[in-house]
Parts: structure tokens; C-alpha cells; sequence
């Protein structure tokens, strides 16, 4: 039977790309207006987003924790149509339940990260700093541990190499940056950085790794 | 490496779904072995390999 380009999910791989880059664009607008325009109404949003006391560092932790968060729900809406995530993965039919099931979880841990990463900031600036919210933090921590534990036991062995990979370019994008920075911190020529601010730059990095590994891997253009 | 996989599926006419599922890995991971954007393990290729009666050096190649 002849397939025609329309049908066939490789004939237009730039064009789902691109549609792709459009609808993540075009959340990212969503989220950046809902945030302008009811961010003022919601007290703890309007504390965190007041510009006299956001400190940059919060600022790269803030977005960078949206991304993750409103990335992995973006995903885990994709799952709901299963016949059109089979076909922006580049497969031939729908995904399948397990695969599904697989997607979901991934999805979670990813906006976890995201929720996780906000948390110590959004508490600190709403009055809750104290130990039970820092011990609520470590607890969703060990949840998110566990949960990305067991993505990397029973996924297979291309997930397991693209964690390796960001692993090893992490060493060089986080690991090599942090030593050069903490031996100028040392010999006194630049000034002193928190361990808040060191880690938002990482999960930045992190971010930002994990997109290229997936690009490299074809998890963002399959084809 | 290049590999012939994408063809020998294809004379087969077997899915990636169906590929997928005889090896134990996801679609995803065909995908990638495909579109020659990942190279397999040692025991993925000898499992490929062996699925499809053929010595390893027959489906892949070496640039």
C-alpha cells in the first residue's frame, strides 16, 4: 500500500520539529503572561517576584525550576494523546500502555525536579523557613531519589547511556567550572558564592545538558 | 558505525514495535540504532545479531 507523506511520520521531520518549538514557545508565553498578569494578585508569588529582593541567583533557580516543572507537565499532558505523542516520537502507531506508564513516571521526576528545586526559595520568602520545612523538602528530595532510581533500573540501555552521558558532560559543563571558580574563591580574586547559588548555576547547566544529550540521542527529533 | 538494521527490519517487515519487543529494549532505543544516533553494547549487538541469523559484522559497519 502506498503511504503518503501525510501519512508517514519520518516524511516531515523539520516540520514536527518546528511544530514542536511552536507549542513549547507558545507555553512558555502562557506561563510568562499567567505569571505577569496574576503574579501581583497571589501574595506569595508577588513577594517572590518583587525585583528590590530577587537576588539573581534566584532568579536562575526560579526559571529553571519552571522550565522543569511546566516541561514535565507539558509531557505528561502529551501522554494523554497517545496516537499523537506515537507519532512526535516518530513512531508508525500509538504508544503503547507500559510505554505510557514509562513516559508518566519520567514525567513526574522531571517536575518534581522542578518543584523540589523552587521549594527552599518560595518557602524561605513566604515565612517558612524553619526545620519542618526543610525536612518536607528532604523527604520529596528521598521521594525523587527513589523514583529516579528506579527509572534507571528498569529502563533500558539507551535511557542508561544518556544518564551516563549527562553524568560525564556534567564533569566538564559543572564539575570543571565549580573547581576553577573555588580556587580563584581561594586565592581571594573573585568574592565569595553561596552554596545556593553555586547549585542553581548547576541545575542550570543541568538543564541545559540534558536537552543537548536528548537532542544528540534523538529524543527530541527522532528522526 | 552505520548499520543495516533499518533494511533487514524492513525485508522482514517487522515493526520497530515488534523489533522493539524481540530485543527487550524500547522503541525509542531502535529508533536511535536507526537513525544511527546510538551505537548498541556488546551483548545488544550479539542479541541482534542472533535474531537476525547473521554474523555481526553484517549489520554493522565500521565508517
Amino acid at each position: 500500500m502506498m503511504t503518503t507523506s501525510r501519512d508517514d511520520p519520518k516524511a516531515r521531520p523539520i516540520a514536527r520539529f518546528l511544530t514542536s518549538l511552536l507549542l513549547c514557545a507558545g507555553a512558555g508565553g502562557v506561563v510568562g503572561a499567567a505569571f505577569a498578569i496574576f503574579g501581583p494578585e497571589l501574595p506569595a508569588i508577588d513577594r517572590l517576584l518583587d525585583g528590590d529582593r530577587m537576588a539573581w541567583p534566584d532568579a536562575v533557580a526560579l526559571f529553571t525550576a519552571v522550565m522543569l516543572t511546566v516541561g514535565g507537565l507539558a509531557m505528561a499532558a502529551a501522554t494523554l494523546n497517545k496516537r499523537w505523542l506515537g507519532m512526535s516520537l516518530g513512531y508508525r502507531d500509538p504508544v503503547r500502555p507500559r510505554e505510557v506508564t514509562e513516559m508518566r513516571l519520567q514525567c513526574m521526576v522531571i517536575a518534581l525536579s522542578g518543584v523540589l528545586l523552587a521549594a527552599p526559595l518560595v518557602a524561605e520568602t513566604n515565612g517558612f523557613g524553619g526545620p519542618g520545612a526543610f525536612i518536607a523538602i528532604a523527604l520529596g528530595f528521598a521521594i525523587h531519589s527513589a523514583l529516579n532510581w528506579r527509572i534507571y533500573r528498569t529502563s533500558d540501555e539507551l535511557t542508561r547511556a544518556m544518564v551516563r552521558e549527562t553524568g560525564a558532560m556534567m564533569f566538564f559543563f559543572g564539575g570543571a567550572p565549580l573547581f576553577l571558580y573555588a580556587g580563584a574563591e581561594r586565592m581571594g580574586l573573585v568574592p565569595t558564592l553561596s552554596a545556593w547559588t553555586l547549585y542553581s548555576l548547576v541545575m542550570a547547566a543541568y538543564l541545559v545538558v540534558v536537552l543537548i544529550v536528548a537532542a544528540r540521542r534523538g529524543a527530541l527529533t527522532p528522526d | 558505525m552505520n548499520n543495516r538494521l533499518k533494511v533487514l527490519r524492513a525485508e522482514r517487515d517487522w515493526s520497530q514495535a515488534h523489533l522493539a519487543e524481540q530485543l527487550g529494549v524500547s522503541r525509542q532505543t531502535i529508533n536511535a540504532l536507526e537513525t544511527g544516533r546510538y551505537d548498541p553494547s556488546l551483548p545488544l549487538a550479539f542479541k541482534i545479531a542472533k535474531l537476525f541469523a547473521l554474523p555481526i559484522e553484517a549489520i554493522f559497519i565500521s565508517d
